[in-house]
């Protein structure tokens, strides 16, 4: 079902936790709500759900609006059908498994039989069918999680809502954990709200994704989009790029844009053809588009340097390599197909003008997406 | 993780208002806080209306009394009581007891917690019951028991002196005996406190000292007592207010000797002929002020500094090897236990047992000197009896009541986002301020200006004990609820289920063991109240406390003995309970932990 | 394990009850009222060939239980109650309490219509006064106490029953009996320093007396003279007696009947010494009240007090009787003075409104 949250306002004496925000969700569409935390994504959620009374604005969940303050509407969490997994899943240790999952079922007041049907069917899905009479307590970590999310599914909810759901899980388990999520989702064809503050769980989860900073919705788009083009420098930042630098740019007679570092002769060369206006402007390159070789290439954007520390890291190396100026760089070349470098190595560092980008620093105050669609978002397909 | 932290703040504070439907918005934010305001009302029955009416009473020329409900005429005169010798002089001795008493009690109480928790000494788990075992005794009870063990003619210690030809008296009818007594009945309180501190601390921060080549003894005065600073500050001004407020030992110890404190001043105000009460009342106040100013300073000191040092995980903080000190450190607290609890039961019961009640010579007593008849009579007489049901019943009431009370306070508090929850946590440990003995004045008052027929039944002593225990309650209660994580009951919600029915559903079978030790604690307190139940009893709705009280203060000191002796065993048997159903808690906090987030792996 | 659990603290309760259940009857030593009467209780009570009560009264009041509150010193009134429920047979519960709380507790309890006592025994007037005022008692005059002196009073509210004696003690233990003082003008002697043991000066009933005495008899300025002595100041006299017992203290005030009980039941080492200025008596009243539920076994305790048999058992126990045809109080086996050997000194009625400067004085020494 569509959700459609207008003007939300959250806030708590002189706090505001959501501002003016404005968001829609198509029907079976998974969007992610990305953000460091107190940015204010959880409480959106919790708003949603109805565990949060927000102070102003409208939440509309299918044709029901479940939430309006201006007309007094404040329907209780538990008549929305919103199913939700908590960070900490919650699983109740008191009872077995199949307790845990029946418990919607029963208060429903459904016959023993179909309840016992259902709740097997979604044991099924989630690979949990020979843990039915298992005490709720005596489960690993990831078991709890699909526990917790079978509990929701079983409801058969209008929407379903996950808090950091891979956040306490190992590396191997959380990207198994996050495959199976996703093609849940698509079979089941749900609408679905996740919160995050890890932007590759958002990637790997998100039809869109909403990136939010105090309490607004600061940039809004697909997983590629965001990833290609960050609005800001502190966003960029958020989402992995590690090689900021202050600077001043200018676009050349070329329509283009060169930016020269702060304190440095450096300069940079960029295609991007938009200058965000103010000061306060940030070069921005991912580790991973800068190329090392031993000798200049000459061209533009090439700079020499030192390696001071390297870090094998599997499928990647990684480097600092500080430059002449003093300024470090931070740089991941793929371990297979590249050469590889020793500390002490003298090498040139290129990195092409399209992979350059001249940010502002932080999104103007009072920058605020209207994230409501305006015609259907086409899906994404699974992101391995 | 970090995510959840920003959600018990917003917890704290409730949502603003916005502008436009005021009206509706205001109704429905009443609405909403109506649980909240059940509450409050009762806590300000239970509490606040008592209290303002000692203020009232301590400012009237009347107080209300059974059939009239007046207080009189305003007036200042009962302040010049505050001025009188006894006053002044009381004020003192209180003060020097409180001083006094918390000194023993930090000592002794914070040695036992170091040797149990931090060496090798041997005996180490009996030690820990050592250190708490006084409290299985109520304060009356200890108090006799130490006069019939050292008052100077015919205490059982000195006979036993005289016996073997020693010319030494020990006197417990001084200031010195007082302290000495109230040091070592509060001295668990300390025990507990800076024992849980030492226990839990985190290892890592002692290792660090040592790896940064601390010796022991400087790891130790440089990092762990530091970090025990809150605990040994904390226990230690609750233990100056509790010596300052009491009164049966005061009563039972000072009064011989001539020694007068607030509490006892204010007994016998209301006890004259004709009583002063309001003379009283401005006493009252004035006891009430000098303990509020102590609570507040321990609130402060404790706040100050935040170290959560508990981080339950971790390796447990290092053993200290004592070598030569181990078996003095073991002795010290069994000496400790002699003096607070083994030689102050033997003296009851032989007190109890004794068959004449003058003894000069210890032989008497092997002269077939002992005989079970005056228990046996005590035990059988109607007024024990009915004082044992009347305490039994008042206590399984209150501990019920105060429990669920207490609930539903901390519930309000930590799980909803009602402004009142702030309050009625004020309210709720506000008692811890007030003493017990002043609580009684005010809730007697109170109930004889409602006009509701409470005096006279055990349900005004029910509300007593319910009001002076209200800040036990609620903090054994909270910390059982605080450990609960909210997600749990907040999923149960989520699946459909109201909000009453996720309480019943989840929260209250998951803090299980968290209320049914906070019942039995309360069940215990309730068993050794007095002090407030002092004005409040009629002839028979006595409980077994009031009952020891007026035998002793008929001089009736054997019988008293053979009650309390009887009225300890009971005690016991409840605290027993208490400890057993409560160390199943352990093995549920582990089942908590393990289904809670944490890093768990495949 | 879990049977465990339940066991420890499950013995220790059926412990205590089974101790109260097998209930003992022992006595707590050789009574002090050992002279016995004759009871007929065939047609009504009779004792000693005096009739108490009638039949219909007896009869029913054998099937209640009466409920007394005393401030008589507790072992003497225990004695008493055992001596008349063995006459008679009617149980009797007793709560004895100090005079002020006695009277705090009664005008409680009758505000709150919750008063449950059938016969109050106190003393001071002014206590039995403002009963009087709060509708305390039910007036019942005992069949031929109209024509005693000062006996019936506020025409039959309460009845003066005995006068109990207020003197000095000393512990044997401690004071051979050729050093024991033998006036109240010794008492305020420089070497009985912090060996003297009293009683508050506002507690009410016999030491309002005293403080009348002290203010009618003796010498200007005694109490500063015993302030100065800074003896013990005990709340109640039970305190007191169990500390004079105890040698806490070498002599204290104290009564002849209290001294008596203590030393023939319990064998305490005390005695008591008849002052050359006098005794010092003062009135016991004993009144039923209009709460009473038990009417009938109230009336056979009122008449039993006043009876030839009840009122020897005071002389018995080293008190005064209000009747002429009793025996003089004997205590330790002594005669106490005659009433009229004008060595008995009682505090006029009239008098009792003087109690109040009276407790200045006593204030005012002691400094509290």
């Amino acid at each position: 079902m569509k959700i459609v949250i207008e003007n939300l306002q959250l806030r708590y004496g002189k706090f505001t936790a959501i501002e003016n925000l404005n968001l829609e969700i198509g029907d079976a569409e998974s969007v992610v709500l990305l953000g460091k935390s107190g940015c204010g994504k959880t409480s959106t959620m919790r708003c949603i759900a109805g565990l949060e009374e927000p102070t102003a604005g409208r939440i509309t969940i299918g044709d029901t609006v479940v939430f309006d303050a201006e007309a007094g509407i404040n329907l209780p969490p538990n008549k929305r059908n919103v199913g939700m997994v908590f960070q900490s899943y919650a699983v109740w240790p008191h009872m077995t498994v199949f307790q845990n999952v029946a418990y919607s079922l029963k208060l429903q007041k459904l016959p023993a039989a179909e309840i016992r049907q259902r709740v097997m069917e979604v044991l099924a899905l989630v690979g949990l069918e020979e843990f039915a009479q298992r005490g709720a307590s005596l489960l690993s970590g990831g078991q709890m999680q699909r526990v917790a999310l079978a509990r929701s599914l079983v409801m058969r909810p209008s929407v379903l809502m996950l808090d950091e759901p891979l956040s306490n899980l190992d590396a191997r388990l959380r990207d198994n954990l996050r495959v199976e999520l996703r093609e849940i989702q698509l079979k089941l064809g749900l609408t679905t709200v996740y919160v995050t503050h890890d932007q590759q769980e958002a990637f790997a989860l998100a039809d869109r994704i909403a990136l939010m900073q105090g309490g607004r919705i600061v940039q809004m788009g697909g997983p590629t989009d965001i990833y290609d083009a960050p609005v800001s420098a502190s966003i960029a930042h958020f989402l992995g790029v590690s090689n900021v630098f202050d600077c001043q740019a200018s676009l050349g007679t070329d329509g283009q844009v060169t930016a020269q570092v702060a304190g440095t002769d450096a300069l940079v060369r960029s295609t991007q053809r938009t200058l965000a206006p103010g000061k306060d402007l940030k070069l921005c390159i991912r580790s991973e588009d800068f190329v090392l070789s031993r000798e200049s290439r000459g061209g533009v954007n090439e700079w020499a340097g030192t390696v001071r520390v390297t870090g094998f890291q599997g499928s990647s190396v990684r480097y600092a390599v500080e430059l002449k100026d003093g300024s470090e760089l931070d740089i991941f070349a793929p371990t297979k197909g590249s050469e590889r470098f020793g500390i002490g190595d003298r090498i040139w560092a290129t990195v092409a003008p399209e992979n350059v980008q001249v940010l502002p620093a932080e999104v103007p105050p009072g920058h605020n997406i209207d994230a409501r669609l305006q015609e259907n978002a086409p899906l994404q397909e699974v992101v391995a | 993780m970090t995510q959840i932290l920003d959600r018990p703040e917003a917890r704290h504070l409730a949502s603003t208002p916005p502008s436009g439907n005021g009206a509706r918005r205001l109704r429905g934010k009443i609405r909403k806080e109506i649980p909240a305001l059940v509450i409050l009302a009762g806590l300000a029955v239970l509490v606040i209306m008592p209290m303002i009416l000692v203020l009232v009473a301590a400012m009237s020329t009347d107080v209300p009394r059974p059939g009239n409900a007046g207080t009189g005429s305003f007036t200042w005169e009962n302040l010049a009581f505050l001025t009188t010798p006894e006053a002044t002089k009381g004020l003192w001795n209180s003060l020097m007891i409180g001083f006094g008493a918390s000194v023993i009690a930090l000592v002794v109480g914070a040695l036992l917690a170091f040797i149990c928790s931090r060496t090798d000494a041997p005996l180490r788990k009996f030690i820990f019951i050592i250190g708490m075992a006084p409290v299985f005794v109520p304060a009356l009870v200890g108090a006799l028991a130490w006069s019939m063990l050292a008052s100077p003619n015919a205490g059982f210690a000195n006979i036993l002196l005289k016996d073997l030809g020693l010319d030494l008296t020990i006197n417990i009818y001084s200031m010195g005996g007082l302290i000495f007594v109230l040091g070592l009945f509060y001295a668990p309180y300390v025990f507990m406190l800076v024992h849980s501190s030492l226990s839990m601390m985190n290892a890592d921060l002692e290792e660090a000292a040592a790896v940064h080549g601390a010796s022991l003894p400087r790891m130790f005065r440089t990092v762990t007592m530091p970090l025990a600073m809150p605990a040994l500050l904390g226990s230690g001004i609750l233990v100056f207010a509790l010596s300052m407020e009491n009164f049966p030992v005061a009563a039972v110890l000072g009064n011989p000797a001539g020694i007068d404190t607030l509490p006892t001043y204010i007994f016998r105000l209301m006890a004259s002929a004709p009583a002063q009460a309001n003379a009283a009342a401005g006493i009252a106040i004035l006891l009430t002020a000098g303990l509020v100013i102590i609570t507040v300073a321990q609130q402060w000191i404790v706040n100050r500094r935040k170290f959560t040092t508990m981080t339950g995980k971790g390796a447990r903080p290092r053993q200290i090897p004592l070598r030569a000190w181990r078996w003095p450190a073991t002795l010290f607290a069994l000496v400790y236990f002699a003096l607070s609890v083994a030689l102050p039961m033997l003296a009851l019961l032989l007190a109890a047992t004794q068959d004449s009640p003058y003894l000069t010579s210890m032989s008497q007593l092997f002269d077939g000197g002992l005989t079970l008849d005056r228990i046996v009579e005590v035990a059988s007489a109607p007024d024990f009896l009915t004082s044992l049901t009347n305490s039994v019943i008042v206590a399984v009431v209150a501990a019920l009541a105060g429990t669920t009370l207490n609930f539903a306070s901390s519930y309000i508090r930590y799980r909803t986002t009602s402004r009142l929850g702030g309050l009625l946590e004020q309210i709720s440990t506000a008692p811890l301020a007030i003493p017990s003995i002043v609580l009684g004045m005010g809730i007697l008052w109170t109930w004889l200006s409602l006009p509701m027929p409470v005096y006279g039944t055990l349900v005004i002593l029910m509300i007593a004990c319910m009001s002076v225990a209200l800040p036990q309650g609620y903090r054994s209660i909270s910390s059982s609820m605080l450990q609960l994580h909210s997600d749990l009951e907040d999923s149960a919600v989520m699946l459909g289920a109201k909000r009453s029915r996720a309480i019943v559903n989840v929260t209250v079978p998951l803090m299980r063991v968290g209320i049914v030790s906070t019942v039995l604690l309360l069940l215990m307190l309730a068993m050794r109240e007095l002090s407030a139940s002092l004005f409040l009893f009629t002839s028979n709705t006595r409980i077994l406390s009031i009952l020891v009280y007026d035998k002793f203060e008929n001089g009736q000191t054997t019988t008293a003995a053979a009650i309390s002796v009887l009225f300890v065993i009971v005690i016991a048997a409840l605290a027993i309970t208490a400890q057993l159903l409560g160390s199943r808690d352990r093995q549920n906090k582990s089942l908590n932990e393990a289904s809670d987030s944490g890093k768990n792996s495949l | 394990m879990k049977f465990q659990k339940i066991a420890l603290p499950g013995i220790a309760l059926m412990l205590t009850a089974s101790l109260a259940a097998c209930g003992g009857s022992s006595e707590s030593g050789g009574g002090v009222l050992s002279a016995s009467a004759a009871v007929d209780g065939s047609n009504g009570l009779v004792i000693d060939g005096e009739t108490v009560a009638d039949k219909d009264t007896y009869e029913t009041a054998k099937t209640q239980t009466l409920s007394l509150y005393s401030s008589y010193q507790e072992a003497a009134e225990q004695a008493y109650l055992e001596a008349f429920t063995a006459d008679t047979g009617i149980k009797v519960e007793l709560m004895r309490l100090v005079p002020a709380r006695l009277s705090e507790r009664v005008l409680s309890e009758q505000g709150a219509g919750k008063l449950t006592a059938d016969v109050i025994r106190t003393s001071d007037y002014d206590i039995v006064d403002n009963f009087s005022k709060s509708g305390v008692w039910k007036p019942y005059v005992v069949p031929g106490t109209e024509d005693l002196d000062e006996v019936v009073i506020q025409d039959g509210n309460f009845s003066r029953v005995l006068n109990v004696v207020q003197t000095f003690g000393y512990n044997t233990q401690l004071v051979k009996p050729e050093e024991a003082p033998t006036s109240w003008a010794d008492l305020a002697d420089e070497k009985w320093k912090g060996k003297l043991g009293i009683s508050q000066g506002l507690s009410g009933g016999s030491v309002a007396a005293l403080n009348r005495f002290v203010a009618t008899e003796l010498d200007e300025g005694y109490w500063d003279k015993v302030a100065a002595l800074e003896p013990t100041v005990y709340d109640g006299a039970g305190e007191k007696l169990t500390a004079l017992a105890r040698g806490e203290v070498a002599i204290a005030t104290t009564g002849s009947a209290s001294v008596n009980v203590a030393v023939t039941e319990d064998k305490a080492p005390m005695e008591y010494v008849v002052p050359e200025e006098g005794l010092v008596t003062f009135d016991y009243y004993l009144g039923t009240t209009a709460a009473s539920k038990n009417v009938e076994a109230a009336k056979v305790f009122m008449n039993y007090n006043f009876s030839k048999r009840g009122q020897s058992l005071f002389s018995e126990l080293g008190d005064y009787g209000v009747r002429a045809d009793v025996p003089t109080p004997t205590a330790l086996g002594r005669a106490l003075p005659s009433l009229d050997s004008g060595k008995v000194w009682r505090m006029p009625l009239s008098d009792a409104a003087k109690q109040a400067e009276d407790a200045e004085v006593w204030q005012k020494a002691f400094g509290r």
